[in-house]
């Protein structure tokens, strides 16, 4: 399955988020959005994603 | 120094802090002790493909000791940044949020349509919502009426370290919207200019640039804190009204060497 993980396109076997994330190599400290909708950590493990869906995987930074 | 109020919490320190461009790590965390702050402000951007990088900094973010304040930078939309303060929130583990809405490029001036909108969504969705604003009164007044129990009016654009841009404005705001919490956020460069910030009212500072492309950081961290408490102190203490014509301190009376009559 086709998708993009932070601006990149990503292929994956899987189709739940967390594995996806998984297999990506994301770690914490996360905190994930699917087509710019916050997905709570404790719904990865149940969120079914479709081909072409936009996954961004955020960590914190300095900030002003 | 008094305590002032940031919804349900109360902070001494009358300056928050942005980790942002520090030189380094060290100096950063000598900064955040110099200035005193209590509260300094995060942010998130995309995990890179080398994860550990993040580390470093969210085991900095734990020694500090200091509460988080995660804002909404770069965001051009209010659906941005509402989806970027929930995942904020679950992240750093805070209901505050640094609301910004950028509307232009250039100036990084605040889309106030786009913050008061999101502002709206955030107070409903239960967090307490620190706006990056303008000076602007009504605009101002619409997100204390929303529920903004702090505003963030900008002195001068982000970065710019001008100082206040219009002192006037500021002090209307200070007049007409007494109970709110106001910090001057963005724009302020030197001491005199938190000095100036304070006298005309604000109850606190946002610094970032100004101390972390100093010479020194930790010595204007320094710097800044105590202007913070020379402004306050100095606004307390009722300063004189300014005069158009000289008026001797000494006393004329008595003066030798002259002929009165």
């Amino acid at each position: 399955m086709e998708l993009i993980i932070n601006d990149s396109p990503y292929q994956s076997t899987h189709d739940i988020l967390s594995e996806v994330l998984s297999e990506w190599g994301a770690k914490p400290p996360m905190t994930v959005a699917v087509n710019q909708v916050f997905i709570p950590r404790h719904h990865h493990s149940h969120h079914q994603l479709t081909a072409g869906d936009v996954i961004e995987v955020l960590t914190p930074i300095q900030g002003g | 120094m008094t305590p002032f109020r940031i919804y349900d919490r109360t902070y001494q320190t009358r300056l928050l802090l942005g980790t942002a461009r520090y030189p380094s790590p060290a100096i950063l965390q000598q900064a955040v002790t110099g200035s005193g702050a209590e509260l300094v402000t995060v942010s998130l951007r995309r995990q890179q493909s080398a994860p550990e990088s993040a580390q470093p900094f969210w085991t900095l973010l734990r020694k500090l000791n200091v509460d988080l304040l995660p804002n909404t930078a770069g965001c051009r939309t209010a659906d941005e940044a509402f989806t970027l303060a929930q995942m904020s929130r679950e992240l750093f583990d805070t209901p505050l949020i640094k609301l910004e809405v950028i509307g232009d490029d250039q100036t990084l001036q605040p889309d106030m349509v786009q913050t008061l909108a999101c502002a709206r969504r955030l107070l409903d969705d239960g967090f307490q919502v620190l706006p990056y604003c303008t000076d602007d009164l009504m605009f101002c007044r619409a997100l204390v009426e929303a529920g903004c129990e702090v505003i963030m009016p900008w002195g001068a654009p982000i970065g710019t370290g001008r100082g206040l841009s219009d002192p006037y404005r500021l002090r209307t705001l200070r007049e007409r919207l007494p109970d709110v919490t106001l910090i001057v956020d963005a724009g302020l460069g030197k001491p005199s200019h938190v000095t100036e910030a304070m006298e005309l009212g604000a109850d606190a500072v946002l610094l970032n640039t100004a101390i972390a492309k100093a010479h020194d950081p930790v010595a204007m961290a320094q710097a800044c804190r105590l202007a913070t408490e020379a402004g306050l102190l100095g606004a307390q203490a009722g300063p004189m009204l300014a005069q158009d014509h000289a008026n001797p301190s000494t006393p004329v009376l008595g003066m030798p060497f002259r002929r009165t009559s």
